[in-house]
C-alpha cells in the first residue's frame, strides 16, 4: 500500500480551496489537508508535486502531520 | 337548542421535501492497516464534514422552493447492531437517546447550522451509522416536520506485507586471491514500503548458521563471525570460510505499544544469502632458467614458479598458495622428495650430474583456522581467546 500524503500549506491557500473551515490548523497557522483534497484542485494534468508546489505546500507522512498538529 | 358547529379551515398539500447529507471533507470510508497502524485518510489529521441539506417545493405555491433552514437538528451516532434495532422498529426511544451525538461526545461536534464533524476513526468490522434528524417548521400550518438522513461510516481492512531482505545475492563468493578484508552483511526491514522507524516500530535481528539443514546462532566460537548479532549488520571474515557458510538473518518487529519476543518465532521474517570461499580457475609452469639440459660448467639451476589466473601472471604466488618442490634422484627405487618451498628455488648443479627430476606443487591455502595441538585441542591465550592461523 502506497503511504498517504498528507499536504501542510498556508492558511490563505487553504481559504483560497474552501478548506479552511473544514481542516485542522497547525500551531503556526498552517492548515493540514490530504492528496483526496487536492484531486479536484488545478488541472487534471497537474501532478501531485505540482500541485503541492503552487500551494506552497509541504507533504508530510501520517506521523509527521500528527505531529505538527500535536506541536 | 344547541347551536350546531362545523370546523372549517384550509388544508394544504404535503410538501414535497427531500433531505440529503453532503460530504464536504474526507470520506464515510476508510481503509485500515493493521501492520501500519494507520487509517487511511485518517480522520484524527483530516476530519470528515458532513453538511445536513434539505430543499422543499409546495405543490400550493405558498412556500417558496428551495432550500430550507432547520429549526433544530440532531445527530445520532450508531453502532451497528443498535442501527439493525432501529431498522427493525425494536429500539426504544430512550434507548436511542444515549447515542445522541452531544458536546461530550468525543470524536464528534455539530456546529449550529448542523454541520457535522468527525475526527475519529472507525475501527474494522465496527461500521457506525450516522443518523441526521432535523425540524422543519412548516410555515403555513405552523407544525413541524421531522426529516431525517443516514449515512454509514464503515472501514476496510488491507494487508500491507512486511519484507526482510539483505544486501547481498543468494550467494556471493570470496576469492582469496583477489578479495580481502570483512564482509557485512546489511539486512533490511520494511513494512508496506516504509521504514519502520518511520512507524515507530522496534526490530530485532538473529543471524544463524545453516549446515546439513540444521540452523545455529552465530556466535563468537564460529571463526568467521566478527560482529553484529542482534543488530541488523552481520560483519563476516570470509578467510575463515571453509568453502561455503549459509547464512540466515530471522527478524521480528513490533509496532508501537507492541513487544518484540526474546527469540524469533515461526511467523518471523527470514532472508539468507550464501558466502563462498573460491579460489578462481588457475594454472602454474614450472619453469628452468637456462633451459632442462645444464651446461656442465654452472654451479647453480634456478627453478621458478609462475602461477596464472586467467591470462594474467600472479604476483606474489606464494601469498596464496603453498609453493611445493620436490626432487627424484635417477636412481633406481627413488622417489620424490620435498626439497624446499617458495615461488623459487636454486638447486646445485651436481645434484644433477646423473640426472634428477624436479617437481613443482601448487596448492591452495587452506581456510585460516583455529591452531590445534597434535590432540586436536584448539589452542588459546592467557585471555581464551582462540588463536587463529
Amino acid at each position: 500500500m502506497r503511504a498517504y500524503r498528507y499536504i501542510k500549506i498556508p492558511h490563505g491557500r487553504a481559504v483560497e480551496l474552501g478548506l479552511h473551515k473544514l481542516r485542522a490548523e497547525t500551531s503556526d497557522g498552517c492548515i493540514i489537508i490530504n492528496e483526496s483534497d487536492l484531486m479536484t484542485y488545478g488541472s487534471p494534468e497537474d501532478s501531485f508535486e505540482d500541485k503541492v508546489a503552487s500551494l506552497e505546500g509541504k507533504v508530510l507522512s501520517n506521523l509527521e502531520a500528527r505531529q505538527e498538529l500535536k506541536k | 337548542m344547541a347551536k350546531k358547529i362545523k370546523r372549517i379551515g384550509i388544508v394544504y398539500d404535503p410538501l414535497n421535501i427531500s433531505a440529503s447529507l453532503l460530504v464536504q471533507g474526507g470520506s464515510l470510508t476508510q481503509t485500515h492497516s493493521a501492520e501500519l497502524s494507520e487509517f487511511v485518510p485518517d480522520r484524527e489529521l483530516t476530519p470528515l464534514v458532513i453538511v445536513p441539506e434539505a430543499f422543499v417545493q409546495d405543490p400550493n405555491g405558498i412556500i417558496p422552493d428551495g432550500q430550507i433552514q432547520f429549526s433544530s437538528v440532531n445527530w445520532y451516532a450508531l453502532p451497528q447492531d443498535i442501527a439493525e434495532k432501529v431498522s427493525q422498529g425494536t429500539i426504544l426511544t430512550d434507548e436511542l437517546s444515549q447515542y445522541l451525538i452531544t458536546a461530550a461526545t468525543a470524536g464528534y461536534s455539530v456546529a449550529e447550522d448542523g454541520t457535522l464533524t468527525v475526527s475519529r476513526n472507525v475501527e474494522y468490522l465496527e461500521p457506525v451509522m450516522l443518523v441526521f434528524v432535523g425540524n422543519y417548521i412548516d410555515g403555513r400550518t405552523g407544525r413541524i416536520l421531522r426529516i431525517q438522513a443516514n449515512a454509514v461510516m464503515s472501514t476496510t481492512s488491507v494487508a500491507v506485507v512486511a519484507t526482510l531482505s539483505l544486501d547481498k545475492p543468494a550467494s556471493f563468493v570470496f576469492n582469496p586471491i583477489a578479495d580481502e578484508g570483512t564482509r557485512s552483511i546489511q539486512a533490511n526491514v520494511a513494512i508496506g514500503s516504509k521504514d519502520p522507524a518511520s512507524l515507530g516500530a522496534s526490530v530485532r535481528y538473529w543471524w544463524y548458521k545453516v549446515e546439513s539443514g540444521v540452523e545455529t546462532l552465530i556466535t563468537t566460537d564460529d571463526l568467521f563471525y566478527e560482529s553484529g548479532q542482534n543488530t541488523s549488520k552481520l560483519v563476516i571474515d570470509p578467510e575463515y570460510v571453509d568453502g561455503m557458510v549459509c547464512l540466515l538473518c530471522k527478524a521480528e518487529y513490533a509496532l508501537p505499544g507492541a513487544s518484540l519476543p526474546s527469540a524469533p518465532t515461526s511467523g518471523c521474517l527470514t532472508a539468507r544469502t550464501a558466502v563462498l570461499r573460491r579460489y578462481p580457475a588457475y594454472d602454474f609452469e614450472h619453469i628452468v632458467h637456462g633451459g632442462v639440459e645444464v651446461p656442465s660448467g654452472a654451479t647453480m639451476v634456478k627453478n621458478e614458479c609462475v602461477v596464472t589466473v586467467g591470462r594474467q601472471v600472479l604476483e606474489n604466488p606464494s601469498e596464496h598458495f603453498s609453493i611445493v618442490w620436490y626432487m627424484k634422484r635417477a636412481v633406481h627405487d627413488a622417489d620424490f622428495m620435498v626439497i624446499g618451498y617458495g615461488e623459487s628455488i636454486s638447486i646445485d648443479a651436481s645434484e644433477f650430474a646423473d640426472g634428477a627430476d624436479v617437481a613443482l606443487d601448487v596448492i591452495p591455502f587452506e581456510p585460516l583456522g583455529a591452531m590445534t595441538d597434535d590432540d586436536g585441542n584448539t589452542i588459546t591465550d592467557d585471555n581464551d581467546n582462540i588463536i587463529t592461523l
